[in-house]
């Protein structure tokens, strides 16, 4: 019987270390294409998009190479918070990198939620006290419990590390300087007209709007040029009235800073050629908005310069 | 309180603590009121339900024993009587609303302006499994194969035992009563046997069951929108699913029953190596084929009686079975499409004759009869036949093979990259599963030293502990065969 305790518990031990390699070094495997180690390994950014997959989606890598001096980086997570784009950036600064311009995602369905993790990515890329801080956070302000930190600190990423090898590899393939360079199609009005509002929400959240402010005095104090940006949504969704409320709500708490909305950046958002779905934006879309981000960006400068 | 909680974890050890520390005699009486208690984790109505038809059915065995030599008529009518209530109530819980549902459709066939309404009933759980325990325990005093048990607290722990209550096996009498009566102590090979299989049966539904379920939910729940490629690889993970959740079920159920010294025969053997139908139906899920198969077709004349009347046998078994599995027409033409590929297929012992290349005509034989087996759950999952009908459709006419097909495929377990991690952890998890199956039922485990199979027990057992922790999918489904 002692043999058979003996195999319970060696299992248990291995899991034990395969969550304790994941959760301590894990975020050190090499990944030069995407998310934050990528970032990390860049040392110098000039200008950093920080976001959700709408930047992902909506920001063209090879765009901003051709049309903006220096190094750009797209660090994009499913979802992504502004309490999670403030770790983030805090990371970076841990780690030393150099950030001259940031570009951070307005996205208002994460901003009115609660702090909560939609893609487990975040959590692989975050070193531990990154990992601690957020976790912190889904305790404080979201009443995580036990499986929250199950699934947190267990079970998150173990399919990811298992597939590593076959993971990095199509990260490479898929990714540069954390930009999609798939060729991904747009939709037609017929799907888009039809697809579903996320619809309403009570507001933003008390959290996010105090990691926004967080995220301004950071890139104050680091001497950062910050810049807000809004990636234009679907019409259908964006002409909402709840949704243009919601945004006003957001644009409040950084009425102060430099911010390139959505309507003031030429782009067609009636165009279903130009989107996947309501948020997330074609190959085609995502080049011509680049293009056009970049004019509006230019813009917003030479206005500063004025000031 | 089903057995993937962690209220569950603490019912068991509680059970185990109090179980041991009691002297021997009174074991029967820990295992009955935990056997109530978890009944009542249910509901207290499910609970009282399983009291009354046990303590009815108990009356009955006695009733029958004090007759069969003496008045053989009496005896028979009290079977029949019991057999005829356990049946009716079965009915009216199970089957009423299918009854009224299936009305409504003739009905409204014949245009009329009426419609019956349906009844409101809460669910029984495991009733499908008590109520034939019950059966087989009655025909089995009645046939003078055992004699009724006069203590009820035994025969209610064969009737209710916690760890068979939900979704099986549904064991013979004899066996598992005389184990009550006379052994209820600590076996070390009992102990061990059931942490490898509460290892190995937790692995299969919390790992691959549970992950397979997120995408065939999905499909199945929007076929509309999915890709021909989509709905077949969800076809064969249905397949994959149903397997690890009712065998995982089983294996728990077994290793549970064991860490109280009670063995319990097996629901399983490898189904999906089966060469024929035939062979599968003895691999899977064999408590109810031999109990289908000695209550129902052996009573009707089996194969005795002619060719025309074994194929009616055999078809009836599998409808018994088709509409023991659910109360719906789907189940039924699962039951009967079943049973006519067994009217088809051949005894496995004459496949086993065959020489020159077996393994080659093994392994097209083996996934000929998955691709049969995977054909018939597409109508044992879907809601309707429409939802069926429309998944082989797609299967047939608009599977293409692509790049960019695969993709989407794999796409619908998280909608993002992660899906690959999902497919192909599943795909190596399925992979490792069979594998081991294989050896056990044909390769260098079939007939290797115990030395040798104890050694590979205790590698897969902290293998399957690993799997859990860390791709354990906890809390998210029920067990399939509990709705049953």
């Amino acid at each position: 019987m002692k043999r058979y305790i003996r195999a319970v518990v060696a299992g248990m031990l291995v899991a034990l270390l395969f969550c304790m390699v994941k959760n301590f070094i894990g975020h050190k495997f090499p990944n030069s294409s995407y998310g934050m180690q990528a970032a990390i390994g860049m040392e110098e950014i000039d200008h950093l998009f920080i976001g959700s997959s709408l930047f992902r989606q909506g920001i063209d890598i090879l765009t901003l190479e051709e049309h903006m001096e220096g190094k750009s980086y797209i660090m994009s997570y499913n979802g992504n918070q502004p309490v999670q784009i403030l770790e983030e950036m805090r990371m970076l600064l841990r780690n030393d990198v150099k950030i001259e311009n940031a570009y951070v995602d307005l996205y208002v369905y994460s901003a009115a939620l609660r702090p909560a993790i939609s893609d487990t990515k975040l959590i692989w890329d975050l070193d531990f006290s990154g990992k601690v801080t957020i976790y912190k956070d889904m305790v404080t302000y979201s009443e995580a419990g036990f499986p929250e930190f199950f699934d947190f600190f267990i079970k998150s990423n173990n399919e990811y590390m298992v597939m590593y090898p076959v993971f990095y590899s199509i990260l490479q393939s898929e990714f540069y300087k954390g930009g999609n360079i798939r060729e991904t199609i747009g939709s037609t009005s017929e799907i888009l007209d039809n697809l579903g509002t996320p619809g309403d929400r009570a507001g933003i959240d008390p959290v996010q709007k105090k990691a926004l402010r967080e995220i301004v005095k950071l890139c104050k104090e680091e001497n950062i040029n910050l810049y807000f940006v809004e990636v234009p949504k679907y019409y259908t969704l964006a002409e909402t009235d709840y949704y243009i409320r919601l945004r006003s709500e957001l644009e409040s708490i950084v009425s102060d800073c430099k911010y390139a909305k959505a309507e003031e950046v030429v782009f067609d958002n009636e165009n279903p050629a130009y989107y996947q779905d309501l948020f997330h934006l074609s190959a085609e879309g995502r080049r011509t908005y680049t293009k056009n981000l970049i004019n509006r960006i230019e813009e917003i400068k030479a206005e500063e310069v004025v000031k | 309180m089903t057995f993937d909680t962690i209220r569950f974890c603490v019912f068991l050890s509680a059970m185990l603590l109090i179980y041991y520390c009691s002297p021997e005699k009174i074991r029967k009486y820990v295992i009955f009121v935990g056997n109530i208690l978890f009944y009542i984790s249910f509901d207290l109505k499910v609970a009282v339900m399983a009291v009354f038809t046990t303590a009815i059915t108990y009356y009955s065995g006695l009733q029958i024993e004090k007759n069969k030599y003496k008045n053989k008529k009496t005896a028979f009518c009290w079977l029949t009587a019991t057999v005829a209530a356990i049946i009716l109530v079965l009915g009216i819980f199970k089957y009423l609303n299918f009854f009224v549902e299936t009305i409504n459709i003739v009905l409204k066939w014949f245009h009329a302006n009426t419609s019956m309404p349906l009844v409101q009933l809460f669910a029984v759980i495991g009733i499908s499994y008590y109520s034939l325990k019950a059966i087989s325990y009655l025909v089995e005093v009645y046939k003078g194969n055992m004699e009724a048990e006069r203590n009820f607290i035994s025969y209610g722990d064969y009737i209710l035992f916690f760890p068979q209550i939900v979704a099986g096996p549904i064991d013979k009498p004899e066996s598992l009563i005389s184990q009550i009566n006379t052994s209820l102590h600590y076996k070390e090979d009992l102990m061990k046997k059931a942490v490898v299989l509460l290892a190995s049966g937790y692995m299969k539904k919390l790992v691959i069951a549970n992950l397979a379920a997120g995408y065939v939910n999905t499909v199945y729940g929007n076929t509309v929108s999915q890709t021909g490629l989509t709905c077949l690889f969800a076809a064969f993970l249905y397949s994959i699913q149903i397997y690890c959740d009712f065998s995982g079920y089983s294996d728990i159920s077994i290793g549970l029953a064991a860490m109280f010294g009670i063995q319990v025969r097996n629901n399983f053997d490898c189904p999906y190596l089966s060469v024929n139908i035939k062979d599968f139906w003895r691999r899977w899920h064999i408590s109810l084929s031999s109990f289908l198969r000695d209550y129902i077709y052996i009573p009707l004349g089996g194969s005795r009686k002619g060719e025309i009347k074994k194929i009616r046998n055999v078809l009836v078994i599998f409808l018994a079975s088709g509409l023991w599995h659910g109360a719906a027409w789907t189940f039924v033409f699962w039951g009967l499409y079943h049973g006519i590929l067994n009217c088809l297929s051949k005894n496995v012992e004459n496949i086993e004759r065959l020489k020159g290349f077996l393994w080659i005509k093994r392994m097209v034989r083996v996934l000929g009869t998955f691709i049969l087996v995977t054909l018939g759950w597409i109508f044992f999952r879907a809601e309707s036949f429409g939802k069926a009908f429309e998944i082989i459709r797609k299967i047939v006419f608009e599977t293409s093979v692509s790049i960019g097909a695969i993709q989407e495929t794999i796409l619908v377990f998280t909608g993002d990259s992660m899906s690959l991690a999902y497919f192909l952890t599943l795909v190596i998890m399925v992979f490792l599963l069979f594998f081991r199956e294989y050896r056990y039922t044909y390769g260098g485990l079939k007939d290797a030293e115990e030395n040798k199979r104890e050694k590979e027990a205790l590698f897969w057992t902290g293998f399957c502990v690993f799997a859990i922790l860390c791709f354990g999918n906890f809390g998210t489904q029920g067990f399939i065969y509990a709705n049953f």
